[in-house]
Formats: structure tokens, sequence, C-alpha cells
């Protein structure tokens, strides 16, 4: 059901309700209070006719109850200005005299007390008041009648009144209601048309709704979780398109060294070749076999390390660089600031191994490697430079991608498969530091870690 | 579909609710008509007896016979006196005001005259009533008019008329003052009220004689102003 709808339905319904229920009250009230005040006039109408019907009967010699009629004159008088009905009775309630025709219900004749009055209001809205009165012994009943049909009349043209104006404002309203439901509605449908064609896949729609009001805040957080949305997406997108790549890169590396073992496998099986041939085609099945091993731990690593818990302990930078240097590689100048900083052995040695294996490949044909450490205002700065053949710069932002190799056949050749890099940069993750990189071709290769923890003393003076 | 029944349904149930709220009320009125009537209630009743033992004041008498929201019955005679016994009163009350100085001390004759009496019930509070009677005397001399009321038999008002050439020496300052001792009350203050057609009175009457004066009068809480007015051939005191 449209919001609109919802809103229309439910201030018409609360509009009709509160008419009604303060139509009836107000009617209600204002015809109680007629009908009390009409009551009260008739009681003293009432009372007024006895005292004077009293008076007149005891100042004048004439009134009696066998002549009322000769006095029926004075009694008119009392009742002129009041319009007035009355009718007596004798002891047997047969009439003595009557100026109207209005008939009173027996059963306020029987219910007559002596000393007290009667009072009934009649079908035909008429109030018929009654009571006995004792005149030299003699008990007469007296019965008053006053219309108050007018009071009745007046309701229900009261509430005619209140129903042709119910009708009229329920008419005039619902038009006006139903209009400002489609206003009020509208920026709302207008975000949902959006959120649709948000959900479709139209990533760049957004709300164009300004209002300073909650559709217009809502309109606002919309847009923002719009924007979250597509960079999510955008990221996922670019996680999946990496994923894709990552695995044509394996297939393809799986692919090239297998052929190659297949290949000189079916040599070996198939002709009997000199010896010279053979210790070359299992040489080079031997060494691609070690590749394809050293790929797969490589990858192992990858796995574990997403998963791994550091073990990380307080160690001196320039002990875990001398360690780290112990393999057979070239380094022209070491220059480490004491400092300690907070890594797992393992795998901060595989990083800087790593490090310094990319170095040494990149000084194969002429070139240095140096080691650095120096506290900076940002953290401390471990930087293993070399002066190899270096790299372009648009290659910096690609070289940690799982797989990613500059020159495939050159990297192939010295048994990498282009996971070193992509390690380095989860490890140093892992220890909360940065590992960043400045290349220039022919002009050499820096790898910086940058650590923003870090301990100024040495672990000698620990 | 069912979205469309959703909507003609809704539609349905607001317009039964406008009909139910637009028509409901008239009926519920008519049915709580049952509570009306045809109920009996019973009251107890008082007798007209006690209204005229209602211990009011002179002031607040003379304040229900000021006031034009009563009724008033003719009456062949009083609840006390009748036309001949309430003669006796009227002399006796005029032979009090002569005594006092606030009517000429002539002899007024009841050789000619009116006689009636009322009896006055107020419509707000029917337990104040009261009965009067009024006089009309004519005499070739002088016409006179009292009201007196019956449980008091005090004179409430009066009014003389004497032929032009006739004058007779009262003061108004004197007679309200006296008017105040014979009615039992206190003067408060006094006002002189002039108009047109005082003023023209004026012009033609000799000025001893000419005023029309306002004075108040206190019994209690109530205070009710009476009018003097005097001339050469008039003297009235009157509630106003």
């Amino acid at each position: 059901m449209k919001f609109s709808f919802k809103i229309f339905v439910s201030v018409i319904l609360a509009l009709v309700i509160t008419l009604s229920v303060g139509s009836y009250l107000l009617v209600s009230s204002f015809f109680h209070s007629s009908l009390e005040k009409e009551i009260a006039s008739a009681e003293k109408e009432n009372t007024l006719f006895q005292y004077s019907l009293e008076i007149a009967y005891s100042t004048n010699e004439d009134f009696n109850l066998s002549n009322l009629s000769a006095v029926t004159e004075t009694i008119e008088s009392i009742t002129s200005n009041h319009d007035m009905g009355f009718r007596f009775r004798g002891e047997t309630f047969a009439q003595i005299y009557s100026n109207t025709d209005i008939t009173t219900p027996p059963e306020l004749l029987e219910s007559i007390v002596p000393g007290q009055t009667s009072l009934v209001i009649t079908p035909a809205h008429i109030i018929v008041q009654a009571y006995a009165l004792d005149m030299d012994g003699e008990m007469i009943y007296v019965e008053t009648y006053k219309n108050i049909n007018d009071v009745f009349v007046q309701r229900q043209e009261f509430y005619d009144l209140f129903q042709t104006l119910m009708i009229f404002l329920i008419l005039i309203n619902s038009i006006i209601f139903y209009i400002v439901a489609l206003l009020v509605s509208r920026p709302i449908n207008k975000l949902a048309k959006t959120a649709r064609q948000l959900a479709s896949g139209n990533l760049e729609q957004r709300a164009d709704y300004t209002g300073n009001d909650e559709i217009g805040m809502l309109a606002v957080d919309f847009n923002a979780m719009a924007d979250k949305l597509e960079t999510k997406i955008e990221d996922l997108e670019d996680a999946r398109r990496r994923q894709d790549d990552f695995i044509a890169s394996f297939a393809h590396e799986l692919k090239t060294p297998l052929t190659s073992v297949i290949g000189y496998a079916d040599l070996l099986r198939s002709r009997e070749l000199p010896r010279e041939q053979v210790f070359d085609a299992a040489s080079y099945i031997f060494k691609e076999g070690k590749r394809l091993e050293s790929l797969s731990f490589k990858l192992l690593d990858l796995i574990i390390l997403k998963k791994q818990e550091l073990d990380a302990r307080w160690l001196d930078i320039a002990t875990l660089v001398n360690e780290s240097c112990g393999y057979a590689i070239p380094i022209e100048s070491v220059e480490i600031q004491p400092a300690r900083v907070l890594v797992d052995v393992d795998l901060f040695k595989t990083l800087l191994v790593n490090l310094l294996d990319n170095a040494n490949k990149a000084i194969a044909e002429g070139g240095t490697i140096s080691i650095a450490g120096k506290i900076e205002k940002d953290g401390y700065h471990l930087t293993i430079a070399d002066t190899g053949i270096g790299m372009p710069k648009e290659e910096l932002s690609k070289i940690t991608d799982a797989f990613y190799m500059i020159d495939k056949s050159r990297t192939r050749k010295s048994g990498g498969a282009g996971l070193g890099l992509s390690l380095s940069q989860q490890i140093a993750s892992l220890h909360g530091a940065q590992l960043l990189f400045a290349s220039a071709p022919g002009a050499g290769t820096s790898a910086t870690i940058i650590f923003k923890e870090f301990r100024e003393e040495s672990e000698d003076e620990a | 579909m069912k979205r469309s029944f959703t909507y003609v349904w809704l539609s349905i149930l607001v317009f039964a609710v406008c009909i139910a709220c637009i028509f409901a009320p008239s009926y519920l009125l008519k049915s709580k008509d049952s509570a009306i009537v045809g109920q009996i209630s019973r009251k107890e009743m008082a007798s007209a007896g006690n209204t005229l033992d209602n211990k009011l004041t002179i002031l607040e008498k003379i304040d229900l016979l000021l006031n034009r929201d009563t009724n008033l019955m003719d009456l062949t005679q009083g609840k006390l006196y009748n036309k001949e016994t309430v003669l006796e009163v009227f002399h006796q009350q005029i032979e009090r005001l002569k005594e006092l100085g606030i009517i000429p001390g002539q002899e007024y004759a009841f050789t000619s005259y009116d006689l009636s009496a009322y009896y006055l019930i107020s419509m707000d509070n029917p337990t104040e009533s009261l009965i009067i009677w009024e006089l009309f005397l004519n005499t070739d001399d002088y016409s006179a008019y009292f009201t007196l009321e019956e449980e008091s038999g005090l004179i409430m008002m009066f009014n003389l008329s004497f032929p032009y050439n006739n004058p007779f020496a009262v003061s108004s300052s004197a007679g309200s003052s006296m008017w105040a001792e014979y009615l039992g009350v206190a003067l408060r203050q006094r006002e002189m009220v002039e108009d047109g057609a005082s003023k023209a009175l004026e012009e033609s009457l000799d000025e001893q004689f000419n005023s029309r004066e306002i004075f108040y009068y206190t019994q209690g809480d109530k205070t009710i102003p009476f009018y003097i007015f005097l001339s050469r051939g008039q003297y009235t005191i009157s509630p106003s």
C-alpha cells in the first residue's frame, strides 16, 4: 500500500472520528445544559403557580373547589406570562378544570406523594409536574405542563447542521489531505526510486532531494550510504579481479615449468639419449621441481600468514639485520642506529631476506647493496637500497601483487614466482609497519620498513 | 490483484467509518433520550404561606418591588388585612408620615378612594414574595397615591398632587432624613440630579420648592436609591 494512501486514510479517519466525537459531546453538552435550564425553569414556574394558587385560594372568597371556573381569569393571569398549561383534579383524579388537552401519564398521577412534586418528561417532550394540595381538608391534584420540545428540536437542528458541516469538511479535507499526502510522499517515492535503481546496479544514482526536513536528512544519509556502497563494491570487484589474476598467474606459473618437466620426462622415457643429454634433462626437471617446491612453500606462507598470530618480542634491529645478512649476499654498508622493535623473529627475517634477495637479483649485472636504520619523526626507518637496474615508477604500485613480475623471463630464470614482495608486504602489515618502495630505472631501488612503535635503547643497554 | 483488493477494501472501510461517524451520534443522542423521557423524579415542595414569612428587610422588599422579573397577581384581599381593615393601617401610617414632617400636616380624607391588593413573587427565587396594597385618594384639594407593604405595614412610596397655588413647606433634605427614620434604614449619601425636564420645571416654579434629588438608603448589604421630587404642586418619594 502506498505511503500517501496510508497518510490520507489515517488523517481522514482521525478527522472524521474527532469531528464526530466532538460534535456529539458539544451537542450533548449543550442539550443537557438547555434541558436542565428548562427543567429548572419549569420547576420555578410550577412553584410560582403553586404559590400563586395558594395565595389566590386563601385571599379570594370566591375561589373554591366547587366553583373553580369563577376564578379562571385569576388562574390564567398567573400563567399568562409563562405559556403554562395546568389541570386540577379531585380526590378521585376526576378533572375539575383544565386549560389544556395535554394528557398526564397515569403512572405520574399514581406516583404523587403528599408534600412532594412529581416530575416527568413525556415522549411528546412536555414536562409534567403533579402534586397534591390540601384545600381546607379537601385534596386536589394539580398538574402543570411546560412544552420543551424546542430543546429537542434545537438539538436535532444543531446536529443536522453538524452533519452537513461534517460532510462538507470531510469532502474538502479529503481533497486537501490527498494533495498533502502526495506532496509529503513525493520525496520518499523519489528516494525509493533511487534505491531501486541502486539495487539494480546503477551505483552512480543519488537522491536529489535537498530539503532541511527529516526526508532531506534521510536523503543525505542515503547518499552517504550509496557512496560507501559504491566504494565497497568497487573494492570487492577489485579484489575479485585480483583473485582472478592470482588464479590465472598461479595456473600459468604451474603450467610453464610443468610443460618443460613433462617434455623432458617424455624425452627420457621414450628415447635412448646420450648420458650428457640425460643429465641436462634431469637437471632441468630438478631445477623446475625445486622452483615449484619454492612456489608452493611461498603460497603456503601467504595462506598461513593470514591466519597466524604473532609471537612478537622486543628485539635489537642491528642483530636482526646481521643475522639476516648471514646469507651469501654482498652488502657494501650497514649503518644501523640502535633501537629495538616488536617483531616475530622468523617472520621478520623472512621479510629482510626477501628484500635482500630482490636487491641481490637487481644487482646481478653490477651494483651495490646498503642497509641503513634511522630514527625519524614518523618512526624507525630501516632501508635496504641497491644501485641495480631499478624499475619504472608506475610499476611500484603493482610489485606487491602476488605473481606480479616486471621481467617474467628474468624472474623465472632466477627461480622467482613473483610472490616475495607480496609476502613481505603482508609481514610488514602484521607488524603494524609500513613497507614503501622508491625506484628509478638504472638508479636502483630502495625498500623502507617504517616501524611506528620502537624503543631507542639497544638490547645490550636493556 | 491483491493490492487492488486491499485498496478497495480499505476505501470501503473508510467510507463506512465516515458514514457511521456522521450518523451514529444522532442515533446515540436519541437512544439516550430513554434515560430522560418517562423517568419520574420527586422533589420536596414548600407552602406559599412560608414565602410570606420570608424575613425580607424593608429594603429587600422594595428591591423586589422594583424587580422586573416578578410575577404580579391581583388579589381581592390580603393575607393579614381585607379592604376594610387595611384602611386603618393606611390611616395610621399617613399620620406617622405627618408626625415626622414627611408629608404636609393636613387632613387626608378617605371619602373617595380606590384600593387594590397584589401578590408579588420573584420568578428567579419564588421563596421571595410580598403582598402590597395601593391606595388612591382623590379630592378637589389634592390627589394622593400610597403603596403599602402588608407584612411590615409600612408605606414604601407615595405621590401627592396639589393645585398649583397650594404650596407646602417641605424641603427635600429634611424629607430624605425623615424618610430614612420612617423606614428604619440609614441615609448614606445624597446626589443632585438635573435633567432637561426638571430644569424646565425649575424655570416655571418657585426655586425653593423645585428639586429632584436621589438619596441612597442602606440596610444591611442592601442599598436602594430613592428620588425625592419636590415642586409647588408635586411631591413624590419613590425608589428608582
